[in-house]
């Protein structure tokens, strides 16, 4: 039995599509489920939890509710894989990701899943595990439909529990045109993707900016990105 | 020009604050300023001469927590200012095992709340600095190299140590019961 095989997949399955917590009491959750695709990358046989509103296969069988998901928000999706031969890929998209609360369940999730893989390969360190972070992409960044969503999202770009794909020209409005919270956090996340390319974008938005508390966020992007 | 830090991570609450509470610092941020049953009515403060100096009071803290990148955010305060205030300010050594931050840790002792109040009003007035995770990182290794740490392990601070276990256990046996932690 490899590594790999140790990890129990039904295990897996179980704990990504566990519901969120419901955003207030008595409230059903909005989100649309989670689909979970577990597979080894060394081999076809892999195995996936389609979720009622999808279908990996053949994604125009998506039920009216996914169907919307999709067309109006992208994905968020996280990984978690595993080095060499002991790879395992773990993929889940979380559809309609808008609020902040709903974006921490997904990244608490995510952690979840991290240490549940980290407790079934005991032979892995956790440093092999080549990453556990969300991936955020640009349309998912612009369909956050509050201003501490978006904030959170940068953060967690700029925390580096989250990648960002995409086009950059968003963050980079947002750093001028946010509330404060977000263009701290915009001014982070952009230090963070960019480096040292951001400095002078960043050094024009601390010129401008007005609030001393905002200015602390953008004078520590720069000495990170300058670092 | 001399500045007090305070720590406190949670710098985002600040940009929440309006002109007004500058002067009348909601519960959250007086809060900060409150010691603890184990502070015997001291808080603890660093002072440092600039942002230079803060780095490295951020390093001795990355150090002693298990994500040495996580940033580390401070409030501070002007030295004249706070001195203002009348409150006692005292140097006692640190416990960051790193030289130079135990050097500049003082106590500020306050008798009661209001005495806090005062205290957050001051250091609202300050620039907040923070430090990014790389900047602690940087710093964390510069200050090896001048050999600042004494040789301490998490293990050698029982209540660290304590509170390591204590989330190990909790989210191991969470995992094993199939009930996820958090």
């Amino acid at each position: 039995m490899t590594s790999t095989d140790a990890v129990n997949q039904s295990d897996v399955i179980a704990e990504l599509n566990r519901p969120l917590t419901p955003i207030s009491s008595g409230q059903t959750p909005r989100l649309a489920p989670i689909v979970v695709l577990a597979k080894k990358t060394a081999s076809t046989d892999g195995i996936s939890a389609n979720v009622p509103g999808y279908n990996e296969t053949n994604p125009a069988a998506l039920s009216p509710l996914g169907r919307r998901a999709v067309a109006s928000i992208g994905t968020i999706s996280a990984n978690a894989s595993f080095a060499g031969d002991k790879a395992l890929t773990v993929q889940m998209q979380q559809l309609e990701v808008r609020t902040q609360r709903e974006l921490k369940g997904l990244a608490d999730q995510v952690a979840r899943l991290t240490r549940l893989i980290e407790a079934r390969v005991p032979d892995t360190p956790s440093a092999h595990i080549a990453s556990s972070v969300l991936q955020v992409s640009q349309a998912a960044l612009g369909s956050a439909e509050d201003d501490l969503g978006r904030a959170h999202i940068l953060n967690l770009i700029a925390d580096d529990q989250a990648s960002f794909s995409g086009d950059d020209d968003q963050i980079v409005e947002a750093i001028h045109d946010g509330t404060p919270q977000v263009r701290a956090a915009a001014a982070r996340a952009l230090a963070a993707i960019r480096g040292k390319e951001a400095v002078l974008v960043l050094r024009a938005a601390l010129d401008r900016e007005e609030n001393r508390f905002v200015a602390t966020f953008i004078r520590s992007a720069i000495e990170a990105a300058e670092a | 020009m001399t500045i007090y830090l305070r720590r406190f991570d949670q710098l985002e609450l600040l940009l929440g604050l309006s002109e007004a509470q500058l002067n009348d610092p909601p519960l959250w941020l007086i809060k900060s300023f409150l010691p603890d049953a184990r502070e015997n009515g001291t808080i603890s403060l660093f002072e440092v001469a600039d942002r230079a100096e803060a780095q490295v009071i951020a390093a001795a803290f990355g150090m002693l927590r298990p994500k040495l990148k996580d940033r580390v955010g401070f409030l501070s305060c002007d030295a004249d200012l706070l001195q203002q205030t009348g409150l006692k300010i005292a140097p006692t050594p640190g416990d960051l095992h790193h030289e130079f931050a135990d050097g500049r840790h003082r106590d500020l002792h306050l008798a009661t709340a209001a005495d806090a109040r005062t205290v957050a009003v001051a250091f609202a007035q300050g620039d907040p600095i923070q430090v990014e995770g790389k900047i602690v990182e940087q710093a964390a290794h510069t200050s090896i190299r001048l050999n600042q740490f004494a040789c301490v392990t998490l293990a050698g601070r029982p209540e660290t140590a304590g509170r390591h276990l204590l989330g190990f256990v909790r989210e191991n046996i969470a995992v094993l019961q199939g009930v996820p932690a958090m």
